[in-house]
């Protein structure tokens, strides 16, 4: 009686505690695997390597933090090989504000307000196709700042990297998708270029 | 604040980094330039607009009922410490583990002091015979340089025969012998000197007395064990039924030259 009682106490504390961040983890494992089966067993192996080793877990502190740790390393254990990445992009051939500088250049041009238009115009799978081109290092960091908003530090520790690195991924990233979002928005006459 | 020094930790501030001081100040800036201003706009903009378009997933209903039934299922899966519960007690018990495994660890403890005890007293016993002879004076019971004497001797006194052959080394010289008690035991010893040293050579009838772990030479078909405690060095071995040690403070090298001649 006392084990089952036990048993039904830490499933109860899990589910208040880790559970509740399942659609969080869900979103970060879905742009990481970039598709659907990957993502959704990723989620069951992070939550029942969190349950197994609940009781390291300090209660008190940032659970969905540890949750992302968890699955952050099992994707680079089994996925990272599976997943297709597309060509590393130059870096060096990076520009500063490169999207919002085109557009600045766009509505100098016009009345309208080209940034809106575009933000509001880009259907959803088409946002994910650009996210999902990002290389991973970047995507990782990009996706748990904008989407999960996490902290320097905490992406940091997710990672396992400093916080150096994490300000500079994200930095290149933010250009890497202003870059992709523009060209995509060309090909699809929401702006001139 | 002005434009330059915003530049660098815009990005920064978009992203919730900065402290409050540092956001008071480019509240401040932005208030004069419209240029800061739109830059930051577009920048929380471009952020809330991935946020927007790629925070609308949700696990399905299916999947999360799944894990909960996984979970559930690991949950009261009986561990191997309930196992050993369930053996000893007949119900799974989550402490039998670590309660079998600690005492058979305070078992292991117990059982090495034990063995490491009974290997001090013969060793140390022995050791500490020899320092109090030089102490109080070697208490010899027989002073003979006759082999054959003294073994008549000790043979009358504690009904074996030590056997001391005749010496091959002149070096050392018999001084003669006593008996000593040790446990329940009558223990023959016997005394020789070299130059100023001397030796005590302990001969135990019991031959089911363990020799202690220690080093281990081959002298021929000798197998002696040597060690040192305190000041002395030890030599034993077993030969004929019978365990002999030798202790003395001469350096080992000698012991075991003086060992391995007998």
């Amino acid at each position: 009686m006392l084990k089952l009682k036990k048993t039904q106490q830490k499933l109860s504390e899990f589910e208040k505690v880790a559970l509740v961040h399942i659609d969080s983890v869900y979103n970060v494992a879905l742009r990481m695997t970039k598709n659907k089966n990957d993502a959704e067993d990723l989620v069951q192996e992070t939550y029942l390597k969190a349950f197994r080793f609940f009781n390291k877990f300090q209660l008190g502190t940032n659970c969905k933090a540890w949750l992302l740790k968890i699955l952050t390393n099992l994707f680079n254990n089994r996925y990272r090989q599976r997943t297709k990445e597309p060509p590393l992009i130059s870096y060096e051939e990076m520009e500063e504000d490169f999207l919002y500088s085109r557009l600045l250049k766009e509505s100098g041009e016009a009345n309208e307000n080209p940034e809106q238009i575009l933000f509001s115009q880009i259907v959803e799978d088409d946002v994910k196709k650009v996210m999902d081109n990002l290389p991973e290092e970047f995507r990782m960091v990009v996706v748990l700042s904008f989407i999960e908003d996490c902290s320097y530090k905490e992406i940091a520790e997710i990672m396992d990297t400093n916080i150096g690195t994490v300000k500079s991924r994200l930095h290149r990233g933010r250009t890497m998708l202003q870059k992709a979002l523009y060209e995509y928005a060309k090909k699809r006459g929401l702006v001139k270029g | 604040m002005d434009c330059k020094e915003l530049k660098p930790i815009l990005l920064e501030y978009v992203d919730g980094e900065r402290d409050a001081a540092t956001c008071q100040n480019f509240i401040e800036h932005t208030k004069s330039c419209p240029d800061c201003l739109n830059k930051y706009n577009f920048e929380v903009n471009f952020r809330g607009f991935f946020k927007n378009k790629l925070r609308s997933e949700t696990v399905s209903a299916d999947i999360k009922n799944r894990i909960k039934l996984q979970i559930e299922e690991l949950g009261s899966k009986v561990s191997w410490q309930e196992k050993i519960g369930l053996f000893f007690f007949g119900k799974p018990v989550a402490w039998a583990g670590p309660a079998v495994a600690g005492v058979l660890v305070v078992l292991l403890i117990l059982g090495y002091s034990f063995f490491k005890e009974k290997n001090h007293t013969i060793v140390a016993e022995l050791a500490e015979e020899h320092q109090e002879y030089l102490e109080k004076g070697f208490p010899l019971e027989i002073t003979s340089d006759n082999p054959q004497e003294v073994n008549a001797w000790f043979k009358e006194k504690v009904g074996y025969d030590p056997l001391i052959s005749s010496w091959a080394s002149k070096d050392f010289i018999l001084m003669g012998g006593m008996t000593i008690e040790m446990g329940q035991q009558k223990v023959a010893c016997i005394c020789l000197k070299k130059k100023d040293t001397w030796v005590s050579w302990f001969v135990l009838p019991d031959d089911k007395l363990q020799i202690p772990q220690i080093q281990k030479i081959q002298k021929g078909e000798k197998e002696l064990y040597f060690t040192q405690q305190d000041k002395f060095n030890l030599v034993l071995w077993k030969e004929k039924g019978r365990l002999f040690t030798l202790v003395s403070e001469l350096d080992l090298d000698e012991l075991i030259g003086l060992a391995s001649i007998t």
